[in-house]
């Protein structure tokens, strides 16, 4: 595709298609939703586990951004204030829909714990397809603490720095280091009897 | 000779993560790789890798385009519309308030009305006649704001949690409401009994909050 036929937006800034949109182009809110929707809808889905809620967060995430702009001095990046702002909105959807956390926070945390229910669906004498997996992950991740859970998902889903999670939750790097660690510790304790059946659980132990 | 590794150059469980993320300084990076080659326990990032592993072949089901197109398309109608916000507030001397608040309101600060109506199928409305250069009214979330101090005394007033409704507030304009009366609060300052005047939502909820004597809020 040679320059010329390329849509003048693609090589705008954020900045630059937030001043165009302000200034009533239509267009540049498109480049803008075409640019982040993924991501923010990774970052929602992870957090709420559908794809509908998710949707309803990435669509709340992108009407508050675009009506707050006097709220965006430029002090951090498009996309860390946009993800900030679509994670809040799908907490904020989680707690409001009811979404019943899978297994009680209070369940030990440790290797060795009694959780609470076994997974529903799963046939031991099947291999985990994707679908089951991305279940399984979304019952392991409900077991994390609001706070784990979203540095977690901004971290591996958004694929933010730790700089840039600390800018999106307006905590420290430190912090980000340790709600990682924390959250992995339980995320692999959770992943790793699950599945034991898949023989996938000595893959996920270990020292650390 | 390589030196062998020892517990105290061990880094820490945070460290190593930090080093298989790739979020380590160039100094502290080179110390955990050194130790990575000598530690026996250098088998531990293994773990890490797998779960990385398990997440990427786990990634997020992706919408069709039609699901994007019917996000765009709200994103883009709920952008157009405008922004209710309050007006300033009425004086006195507008029609539509009752004889109590020209007599309470000498004293009484700014009174703060959101009338949150709750109709099915309706969008924020524009009740102000004709166009207006108005403010945003930001509504803050709990993860907005952090609370750095309190008085004992508020502690009873202090809103935890998510906002009743989920939808748009829509501000009392002069006439919206009928201040009844006015009396002390038990925390500080007065809180107004109103009536909604709203006829299609007579009991819709409304948040009001106590206004201080001696300042406006």
């Amino acid at each position: 595709m040679s320059v010329a036929t390329l849509s003048p937006l693609l090589v705008c800034t954020d900045d630059e298609l937030l001043a165009r949109w302000s200034a009533g182009a239509r267009e540049a809110l498109e480049e803008l939703f075409r640019r982040y929707r993924m991501l923010a809808y990774r970052v929602a889905y992870r957090l709420l586990g559908n794809e509908a809620d998710a949707l309803d967060a990435v669509q709340e995430g992108f009407v508050k951004v675009l009506t707050h702009l006097e709220s965006f001095q430029g002090r951090s990046t498009f996309k860390t204030w946009l993800l900030r702002v679509v994670s809040n909105a799908a907490l904020d959807l989680g707690r409001q829909r009811g979404r019943r956390e899978l297994l009680s926070l209070e369940a030990p945390d440790t290797e060795d714990g009694d959780w609470a229910q076994p997974m529903t669906g799963d046939d031991p004498g099947l291999g985990l397809e994707r679908a089951d997996l991305r279940e399984l992950l979304d019952r392991a991740l409900a077991t994390l603490p609001a706070a784990q859970r979203r540095t977690f998902v901004l971290h591996a889903e958004a694929e933010l720095s730790y700089r840039e999670v600390a800018e999106v939750m307006g905590i420290s790097i430190g912090t980000v280091m340790s709600r990682l660690y924390y959250a992995r510790q339980k995320l692999r304790a959770y992943l790793g009897r699950r599945l034991e059946r898949e023989q996938l659980a000595g893959m996920l132990t270990g020292a650390v | 000779m390589k030196r062998k590794a020892n517990d105290a150059d061990a880094p820490s469980p945070e460290q190593l993560a930090a080093y298989l993320d790739g979020e380590l300084d160039l100094a502290t990076r080179a110390r955990v790789a050194q130790w990575l080659e000598t530690s026996p326990a250098a088998g531990a990032l293994e773990p890490l890798r797998r779960l990385n592993q398990v997440w990427q072949d786990a990634p997020c089901p992706e919408p069709s385009p039609a699901a994007w197109d019917g996000v765009l398309q709200r994103i883009v109608a709920a952008t157009a519309e405008p922004v209710v916000v309050a007006s300033a507030p009425a004086p006195l001397s507008a029609g539509g308030w009752s004889w109590h608040l020209r007599m309470a309101g000498v004293a009484a600060a700014i009174l703060v009305t959101t009338l949150l109506l709750v109709r099915p199928g309706t969008q924020q409305n524009a009740t102000a006649p004709g166009p207006q250069a108005v403010r945003v009214l930001r509504v803050a979330g709990d993860d907005d704001i952090e609370i750095i101090s309190m008085e004992a005394a508020d502690i009873d007033i202090l809103v935890v949690g998510q906002p009743p409704v989920r939808g748009p507030f829509v501000l009392a304009m002069p006439g919206d409401v009928i201040l009844e009366s006015i009396g002390p609060d038990p925390t500080d300052g007065m809180m107004p009994q109103v009536r909604n005047m709203e006829q299609s939502n007579p009991d819709g909820p409304m948040i009001l909050a106590p206004l201080g004597l001696a300042s406006n809020r």
